[in-house]
């Protein structure tokens, strides 16, 4: 029980296009984190699963069964908002129940029901407290508690956690993600903070402008992003990209110009350097920096010392963005100091001029020789 | 120095204040324990024989009771119909603004102007609503002659006039209530009867409160239409406190008496402003 099924959904808010043919599967028992920035579409999906928007066309199917047309209540979902959506007038108690009532649930079923969410989430003793006096944590539990009380199998959580502070937070990711496996629901989770999809999904949908960009494991997003939004949306710093105006050709061989010294790459085939326009993105960890002049010089511009690793900004031509390399040691460079920066040809990924990833290069061609190219 | 341009600062107000507001309040408390001053007779001090005068007024008792059932009879009804106004522009009604307008078009009227008209609704025999009548055949009424149809007639508009002001004050109310609740009901199956008295009803408690007070407190200053309409009449049916104040103090030229009735009147208001200051500040904050 759980199987959440999209199929050829549409939605339009006026002249403006939310979501356009999107096809989405949830599996059951899974933990299925839409994830996008703002705009993106992400919550007109999850309220259009809920029933709390109607699709323009495409069908819902819960279970095997079309929701499309159903009411939000016959759909056997529940759903955390993210203004927690906490009845102020109620107790924490009533706020509860509120749906068991509704739904006429004796009494006696109630009880134990409650009693059971008041253990799942540690509520005793703020029962009868009302909303206004809760912290935003506890505001958090409580809705929660709201809407896994009634035992559903599916519950939509609409960027529950984005009220609370950077701790609570944290806390509370692995308290869900717990929650969610101990109880066996499906969850359809909405956020635009990645850490939160990488840290707690089976499964990431990413989205993009009304349409699904990348799915799949979060080793998958990260490891092997299929579009450069999707390498750019993923991971901070974002992956360094990039493109073809910076580097040039030479016989079978991509050079990074940069006068003296530039890093080389190797390609068996070229179909890529024949386009247009391409792209290659590094990821800041997979960056080496080097002093022993090896690789791509660069100038160090900024340095974020984050206690485990520390960020640097590496200015390589005079005019383009700042490449951001991730390293472990700490304090050991000025602002303004002259490194090299290289990387393994195995972390290269390549991107077309339609800024989607490059199959053949990176799944046959890629060079596996481990070994850093020599600046020429 | 800084005390000096303090009290510099205060002075306009305080001077407004104390002739306009602290100096009348406290002359009529005076007046009302002395009698008049007249040609025949100096101005005596009676203490509270003014008092004792006003539980034996037939006049004031009618005035009293008139009142209160006034308030009775247009408080509550006035505050359901504004509810149900509210409650009607506040969805996505075709022509919501012009139904808006249409309701509250009598709030921005003057008082003697609604009189007026509404005079015309109830005069005898060309009055709109025994036009009304006796075209279905039946005899019309005389509306603000008789004592049983004066004082409802009156509070039919007091309904007519209050209701859209007060629907001002639910349609904001109504406003800022999160959309979100009545998403997170809907999802649970609630009906939109039960999401009423189970969210909205509870949550414009604050609101119906501070209209009940303001309402109450408008009753007992009623006063203008019966200029136009009634002048108290028939038999003091509709003579309600006010009115009776305004013919004692010019009418009958009974200034110490007036200003006994005002210091009840007075009494009466600040009541109500007490209960509206001191519970509303306290109960009913939800957030």
């Amino acid at each position: 029980m759980g199987k959440i099924e999209l199929i050829n959904i549409s939605k339009s808010f006026g002249n403006k296009q939310v979501i356009s043919n999107i096809n989405i599967t949830v599996e059951e028992g899974s933990f299925t984190v839409l994830l996008g920035s703002s705009g993106c579409g992400k919550t007109t999906t999850l309220r259009m699963v809920s029933g709390l928007e109607k699709p323009d066309s495409g069908k819902i199917i819960i279970d095997g069964k079309d929701v499309t047309n159903k009411d939000s209540s016959k759909r056997g979902i529940s759903m955390v908002f993210q203004s927690y959506a906490l009845f102020p007038h109620l107790n924490v108690k009533d706020n509860i129940l509120f749906g068991l009532r509704v739904r006429k649930v004796n009494k006696q079923e109630q009880k134990i029901k409650l009693q059971r969410v008041e253990e799942l989430l540690g509520l005793d003793g703020i029962l009868n407290c009302k909303p206004s006096q809760l912290s935003g944590g506890q505001k958090q539990r409580v809705a929660l508690a709201r809407a896994l009380v009634a035992e559903h199998s599916i519950c939509l959580m609409d960027e529950p956690l984005s009220n609370l502070d950077a701790e609570l937070r944290h806390k509370m990711r692995i308290e869900i993600k717990s929650i969610q496996k101990r109880l066996g629901i499906t969850v359809l989770y909405v956020t635009h903070d990645q850490i939160e999809a990488m840290s707690m999904a089976d499964h990431i949908i990413l989205l993009n402008d009304g349409k699904i960009e990348q799915q799949g494991t979060h080793y998958s997003l990260y490891d092997r992003p299929e579009t450069i939004f999707a390498a750019k949306f993923i991971g901070t710093p974002p992956m360094n990209i990039l493109d073809k105006d910076e580097m040039t050709l030479l016989n079978d061989e991509i050079m990074l110009s940069n006068k003296s010294n530039d890093k080389i790459l190797q390609f068996n085939f070229l179909d890529i350097a024949s386009e247009n326009q391409w792209y290659i993105g590094i990821r800041p960890e997979d960056i080496v920096v080097n002093k022993s002049q090896e690789g791509i010089k660069g100038k160090i511009v900024f340095q974020h010392y984050l206690g485990s690793d520390t960020i640097l900004g590496i200015q390589i031509k005079r005019k383009n963005e700042l490449l951001s390399a991730r390293i472990r040691d700490k304090n050991i460079y000025n602002n303004g100091d002259i490194v090299w920066i290289n990387w393994l040809e195995e972390n290269t990924h390549i991107f077309d001029s339609n800024g989607k990833r490059e199959k053949k290069y990176n799944q046959t061609s890629l060079n596996k020789d481990k070994k850093f190219k020599k600046a020429s | 120095m800084k005390r000096l341009y303090g009290w510099i600062f205060v002075l306009p107000a305080f001077i407004l204040l104390s002739v306009f507001t602290f100096y009348p309040i406290i002359a009529t408390l005076i007046d009302s324990f002395y009698s008049d001053k007249t040609i025949f007779r100096p101005r005596v001090f009676l203490g509270f024989e003014n008092y004792h005068h006003l539980l034996h007024d037939p006049v004031f008792i009618t005035t009293l009771l008139n009142n209160f059932l006034f308030a009775l009879g247009t408080v509550p009804a006035s505050i359901i119909l504004a509810l149900i106004m509210a409650l009607l522009v506040s969805q996505r009604t075709p022509a919501k603004g012009l139904i808006r307008l249409t309701y509250f078009t009598p709030t921005i009227l003057p008082m003697i102007a609604v009189a007026n008209i509404w005079l015309f609704f109830y005069t005898p025999q060309i009055g709109l609503f025994n036009k009304i009548i006796g075209l279905l055949g039946y005899t019309g009424i005389n509306w603000l002659g008789n004592p049983s149809t004066a004082l409802p007639s009156l509070m039919i508009l007091t309904i007519w006039k209050e209701a859209g002001f007060f629907m001002i004050f639910y349609l904001a109310a109504l406003q800022s209530l999160p959309k979100e609740l009545y998403e997170a009901a809907g999802i649970e199956g609630t009906s939109n009867w039960s999401c009423f008295w189970k969210i909205t009803f509870p949550l414009l408690m604050p609101t119906t409160f501070f209209i009940t007070i303001n309402a109450l407190i408008e009753a007992f200053r009623f006063v203008d239409p019966i200029f136009v309409l009634t002048k108290g009449g028939p038999d003091n049916a509709t003579n309600l406190l006010l009115y009776y104040i305004y013919e004692t103090a010019f009418s009958f030229l009974n200034h110490s008496y007036a200003a006994t009735l005002t210091v009840v009147l007075v009494l009466i208001l600040v009541v109500l402003s007490i209960i509206q200051f001191g519970v509303i500040e306290k109960r009913i904050h939800y957030q």
